[in-house]
C-alpha cells in the first residue's frame, strides 16, 4: 500500500484547493473526528451474554429455541468452527426436507434451462401478444429464479445446520453485488448463487473473480457482455478494481500510471485511471451468449473474438502482449488483481469487518492479509483465511457489538422460536414485502457495493420502526405462542430465557415494573394484553438487535 | 409577510450515479455544440423537432424532459451552475460521493460526519428533529447526526395493544434503551431517536393524509411526505433526498425516450411540484447536485462513462435564477478534464457556502467545509 505520507502528498499537490489548507489545522480537526469516531464505536462495557451465544450469533444466524439451552460448559468452540469449515460434511436433513416442501422449482435448472424458460420464453410470450389486449405477467416469469431463490435463502438461513456457509454466501453476494431483481439479470440468480457464489465461498479467490467475471449475472449487470474493442465499456473492469479486488483504498484516483509507486518494477502498489482503461480493453470480448450478433442465445458464458482488442496493454506497470490466445488477457488481468497485497488487505479486512468488529484492529488484518497471500494459491485458500479469522483472539473480545442487519436481524428472532421439528415457517410474499421495508429485500440492492456493513448506516429510524412492527407481525403469524407464558412470578425470566437464552438484570427490572404496573384481572390473572406487551418488550429490546 | 422572515428550509438533493449534465443542460451554439454533436452522435440531444431542448440561453439548452424546471428558470426561481462538481481526481462514485457529503478535503481526510452533520452543530439547533432523510440507510451527509430522522414516510403510530397500556409500554421500551446508554451509547440514540420521531409524527395535524397530489414515483412519494412534515414541523432545518439511478453506461437514451429522459422527467415534475406546494407556505432552498458528470464521448453501447464536471442547480425565492451561471471553459479538446471529460470550474463547496452565507447569514464555514478557502463571486443572489 502506498504510505499514509506520501498519499498525503499526492492528494495535496492533485487536490487543486487542498493546498490551501494549514495541514496542522486539519490533521487536529481529523484527530479529534476520529478520535469521536472511534469513542462512539467501542463498547462501554464488554457484552455480557453466553459466549455459545455469541458464537451463534457471528458464525450464523443466531441461535435455534433448542442451541438456547445449551450448556455453556460442554461448549467447544475449536469443535464448533471446524464443523461448520466443512459444511459438506453437516447432515441437513430438515432444512432439505424444508426445502423440498417449499417446491421450488427453479432451484435445480442449469443456465441454459433457466435461459430457456425464464428469459427466451417470456420474450416469445410478449412477441406473441404484442398488440392484444391481454397481456401477461411477463414479470412474475422473468422474476421466478430471484424469487424462489430468496425464499431458499431464508429457509437455509433458518433451519441449515451449515450456519457459516449461510453467512458467508450472504456476505459474499453482497460482495459480489448484482441487482438480482432485474428484469434482465433475474433469470440468472439461481446459477450464480448455486454455481458462482456458493461453490467458492472455501474456495480459492483467483478462481471466485474469474467464475463471477465470467458469470452471465455480473456480466449483464455490470455491462461488460456490451463490451467491445473501439470505445470500451469500463463499468465492470472499474468495479473490479474497486469493489472485488484491491478496494477503493487502493484507488490513486487520476493520476497518471507511471507515477504510482512500483509501476517501474511491474507491480504498481495502487490503481489508477489508466489501469482501468487497459484493464477494460483486456475484457473485451467476454459477454454472455444471449442474442446478440454471431450468438447461440444459450445464456452462457461466450468469448466473442471479433469484438476483442487484440493490441498490447499494460495493467498495474505489468506488460500483456499483443496477439495473445483468447482470454488470455482478461485471464492475466484477473491473475494480477487476485494475487495483489491490496486485494489480501481489502478482502482480510472485510471479512474481519463481518466477523469481528466494524473497525478491526490493524495488527489482526494484517495476520489475515499474510494467511490470504500464504494461501493465494491453494484450493481452499479462504477456507484458511476464515478459519484464522474464527480464531484469533480478538475473535473472543472484539471490543464493540456489531448491529444485526435487518436480514439477521428477522432470522435471528425466527430461529430462537424454532423449539423443534413442528415449527413451520414460509416466507411468503407479504412477509417479504415487508422486509423491505426493514432495509434488506435479498439481492435487491441496486449499486454494485452490496448492502452496507456498519453499524452508522442502518441505525435509522424508519429502520427501527419496523423492526419493532416485524415483532408484532411474528405474534400475527401465529408463530409466537403467547399460551406458553403463565404470566406467573417468573414470567419476566421466562421471557427473557426465550428469546435471549439468558437473563439480564437490569432489563428483568424494567420488564417487573412493568408488570407491577398493570392492574390485575379478578383471579389475580394476568391479562392477555399484559402478556403480550411483555413479549413484544422482550422481542423489541436492544439485546436482540446486536451481536 | 410573516412567511418571509421565517427561517428557509434546505433541501439537499443528490442524484446518485453520475448525472450526464452535459445532457441536462446542452451547448445550443458555436464549436461547442459541433463538438457536442460529433462526440455523441447516437445521444445528443437535437434543438429542433418535437423533442428539442428548451432554450436557456445563446449558450444551453435545458433537456425536453424537464419543461417544468424551464418553466421555474424562466421565473427567475431556478439558476444552474455548469461545470460544477468536486475538483479532487476521481472518477469512483464511492469515493466522489463519500468526500462530497462529508465534504472531505481529500481521500486520506475523511472526516466520520456529515457536511449537514456539523452544519447543525455549529447552529446549535435545539430541535430533536432539526434534519429529515427519507431512505431505509443513512447518507453519508448526515451520518453522525442525532437530531436526525432518518425515515421511510410519514404515518400515524400506535402500538398493537390495547388504549390503555399505550403508555406505559412505551415508558419501559424507553427504559430499556435508555439502559444502554453506558453501555452501546449507539444502541440508546437509535431506540431514543425513533421513540422521538415516533411522537413527532403522532403529534402532528393530520399525518396519514395524501396532500396534494404528487407526481408518481420514488422522488415523488419522498417529496410528499417531506411536505406534509414541514408543515407541521417547522423546526426542521435541513432534509436530503435522494435519486437514484443516473450510471448510464448504456442506453441512456435521446430526446424523451430512454432511461436518461425518465429520470429527467421525474426530477422536473416533483421538483417543481414539491417547489409551488411548499414555497406558499415557508421559504424554501433546493439544491441539487450529483458525483461528477459523464464523459464526453459516448461509448459503443450509446452509454456515457464516468466524467468529471456536471450541472448543479439551485431553486428558491430570492435567487437571481434565470441564468446558467459558471465559468465555462468550453468542449474543446483543451479545455477538457483530462482531454476527456468536462473540467470542473465551480467547486461545490463554493455553491453551497454561498448559499449558507448569503441565505442563512452563517459564518463559521470551516466547521462545515474544513480546510477549504471560499470564494465568492458566483452571484447566485442579489447582493
Amino acid at each position: 500500500m502506498l504510505s499514509r505520507r506520501s498519499f498525503l502528498k499526492w492528494t495535496r499537490n492533485a487536490g487543486a484547493l487542498g493546498a490551501l489548507v494549514p495541514l496542522h489545522t486539519l490533521a487536529a480537526q481529523i484527530k479529534q473526528q476520529i478520535k469521536k469516531q472511534t469513542e462512539s464505536d467501542v463498547d462501554r462495557q464488554s457484552a455480557s451474554r453466553p459466549f455459545p451465544i455469541y458464537v451463534y450469533h457471528r458464525l450464523g444466524f443466531g441461535p435455534t429455541g433448542v442451541q438456547l439451552e445449551i450448556n455453556a460448559d460442554r461448549y467447544s468452540y475449536e469443535k464448533y468452527v471446524e464443523e461448520q469449515l466443512h459444511p459438506e460434511k453437516i447432515a441437513d436433513v430438515l432444512c432439505d426436507q424444508k426445502l423440498a416442501s417449499a417446491k421450488l422449482s427453479t432451484l435445480s435448472k442449469s443456465n441454459q434451462e433457466l435461459w430457456k424458460d425464464h428469459k427466451l420464453k417470456v420474450d416469445e410470450l410478449k412477441k406473441a401478444q404484442e398488440g392484444k389486449a391481454e397481456k401477461i405477467n411477463e414479470n412474475e416469469l422473468r422474476q421466478q429464479p430471484v424469487r424462489e431463490l430468496e425464499a431458499a435463502t431464508w429457509i437455509r438461513a433458518i433451519y441449515s445446520e451449515r450456519q457459516l456457509q449461510e453467512v458467508l454466501v450472504d456476505f459474499w453476494h453482497d460482495h459480489f453485488s448484482v441487482n438480482g431483481w432485474d428484469g434482465a439479470i433475474s433469470p440468472t440468480m439461481v446459477h450464480y448463487d448455486r454455481e458462482v457464489i456458493r461453490k467458492n465461498i472455501f474456495g480459492n479467490f483467483r478462481e471466485f473473480i474469474e467464475a463471477v467475471a465470467r458469470s452471465p449475472s455480473m456480466l449483464l449487470y455490470l455491462d461488460n457482455g456490451l463490451n467491445q474493442s473501439g470505445n470500451p465499456n469500463e463499468n465492470f473492469a472499474r468495479e473490479l478494481f474497486e469493489l472485488h479486488t484491491l478496494g477503493a483504498e487502493n484507488y490513486l484516483g487520476t493520476l497518471p500510471r507511471k507515477s504510482v509507486p512500483g509501476y517501474g518494477l511491474g507491480k504498481s502498489k495502487g490503481y489508477v485511471d489508466g489501469d482501468v482503461y487497459e484493464a477494460a480493453r483486456a475484457f473485451t470480448g467476454w459477454r454472455e451468449d444471449s442474442n446478440q450478433k454471431d450468438a447461440n442465445n444459450t445464456g452462457d458464458f461466450n468469448y466473442y473474438d471479433t469484438w476483442h482488442d487484440r493490441f498490447q496493454k499494460i495493467v498495474l506497470g505489468r506488460e500483456i502482449p499483443e496477439y495473445q490466445p483468447p482470454m488470455k488477457d482478461g485471464l492475466d488481468v484477473l491473475d494480477l488483481v487476485a494475487h495483489h497485497e491490496g486485494t489480501a488487505y481489502f478482502i482480510s479486512k472485510k471479512l474481519c469487518r463481518r466477523f469481528i468488529s466494524d473497525h478491526p484492529p490493524e495488527p489482526l488484518v494484517r495476520r489475515i492479509k499474510k494467511v490470504f497471500l500464504d494461501h493465494r494459491k491453494s484450493k481452499d485458500q479462504l477456507r484458511q483465511v476464515v478459519k484464522a479469522i474464527l480464531l484469533a483472539p480478538e475473535f473472543k473480545n472484539p471490543g464493540a457489538t456489531k448491529i444485526k442487519r435487518p436480514f439477521e436481524y428477522s432470522v435471528s428472532l425466527i430461529r430462537s422460536l424454532r423449539r423443534d421439528a413442528m415449527f413451520d415457517f414460509f416466507p411468503d410474499e407479504e412477509f417479504l414485502k415487508k422486509q423491505g421495508a426493514l432495509g434488506q429485500r435479498l439481492f435487491q440492492w441496486k449499486t454494485p457495493d452490496g448492502y452496507p456493513e456498519n453499524k452508522e448506516r442502518w441505525t435509522t429510524s424508519s429502520g427501527m420502526m419496523h423492526r419493532w412492527q416485524f415483532c408484532n407481525q411474528l405474534i400475527d403469524k401465529g408463530l409466537v405462542d403467547l399460551m406458553q407464558f403463565k404470566g406467573d412470578e417468573q414470567f419476566h425470566r421466562s421471557v427473557q430465557k426465550t428469546f435471549f437464552g439468558y437473563e439480564s438484570e437490569s432489563v428483568s427490572k424494567i420488564l417487573q415494573n412493568y408488570l407491577a404496573s398493570v392492574p390485575r384481572e379478578k383471579n389475580n390473572q394476568l391479562p392477555h394484553p399484559a402478556v403480550k406487551a411483555t413479549v413484544l418488550l422482550a422481542m423489541m429490546s436492544p439485546e436482540l438487535q446486536w451481536k | 409577510m410573516e412567511i418571509k422572515k421565517q427561517k428557509p428550509v434546505w433541501v439537499v438533493v443528490f442524484l446518485r450515479g453520475g448525472m450526464d449534465g452535459l445532457n441536462f443542460v446542452i451547448p445550443n451554439s458555436g464549436s461547442d455544440r459541433e463538438i457536442y454533436e460529433s462526440e455523441r452522435p447516437t445521444l445528443k440531444i437535437a434543438l429542433q423537432g418535437k423533442d428539442a431542448a428548451l432554450k436557456l440561453d445563446e449558450h444551453f439548452s435545458l433537456h425536453p424532459a424537464a419543461k417544468e424546471l424551464h418553466g421555474l428558470y424562466q421565473k427567475e426561481k431556478l439558476a444552474f451552475i455548469h461545470s460544477a462538481g468536486l475538483s479532487l481526481d476521481t472518477r469512483s462514485h464511492f469515493d466522489a460521493q463519500t468526500i462530497m457529503e462529508q465534504a472531505a478535503v481529500s481521500k486520506a481526510n475523511l472526516l466520520h460526519s456529515g457536511w449537514v452533520t456539523r452544519y447543525l452543530n455549529a447552529t446549535q439547533s435545539k430541535s430533536k428533529i432539526a434534519a429529515v432523510s427519507f431512505g431505509q440507510t443513512a447518507p453519508t451527509s448526515i451520518l453522525a447526526c442525532n437530531q436526525a430522522a432518518i425515515i421511510d414516510g410519514v404515518s400515524n403510530h400506535r402500538w398493537p395493544l390495547p388504549n390503555e397500556y399505550q403508555d406505559q409500554f412505551e415508558k419501559s421500551l424507553r427504559s430499556l434503551y435508555a439502559l444502554e446508554t453506558d453501555v452501546r451509547p449507539w444502541m440508546a440514540e437509535w431506540g431514543l431517536q425513533t421513540l422521538e420521531v415516533l411522537n413527532e409524527f403522532n403529534s402532528m395535524a393530520d399525518p396519514n393524509s395524501k396532500a396534494n397530489d404528487y407526481p408518481k414515483g420514488e422522488l415523488g412519494g419522498k417529496l410528499q411526505a417531506l411536505s406534509k412534515l414541514l408543515l407541521s414541523k417547522p423546526e426542521i432545518e435541513v432534509a436530503t433526498v435522494d435519486l437514484g439511478g443516473w450510471d448510464t453506461h448504456r442506453y441512456q437514451g435521446s430526446g424523451l425516450d430512454g432511461t436518461f429522459a425518465n429520470l429527467v422527467t421525474q426530477l422536473s415534475q416533483s421538483l417543481t411540484h414539491f417547489y409551488n406546494d411548499i414555497s406558499s407556505v415557508r421559504p424554501v432552498i433546493i439544491t441539487v447536485q450529483t458525483e461528477f458528470g459523464r464523459r464526453l464521448k459516448e461509448n459503443a453501447n450509446r452509454g456515457t462513462d464516468h466524467g468529471h464536471g456536471s450541472v448543479m442547480m439551485v431553486m428558491g425565492d430570492g435567487l437571481k435564477g434565470g441564468k446558467v451561471l459558471g465559468k465555462w471553459l468550453g468542449l474543446k479538446n483543451e479545455s477538457l478534464y483530462q482531454r476527456a471529460d468536462l473540467a470542473v470550474t465551480s467547486d461545490y463547496r463554493d455553491i453551497l457556502s454561498e448559499i449558507l452565507v448569503k441565505k442563512f447569514d452563517f459564518k463559521q464555514l470551516s466547521s462545515v467545509f474544513p480546510g477549504f478557502q471560499h470564494r465568492p463571486g458566483l452571484n447566485l443572489f442579489p447582493s
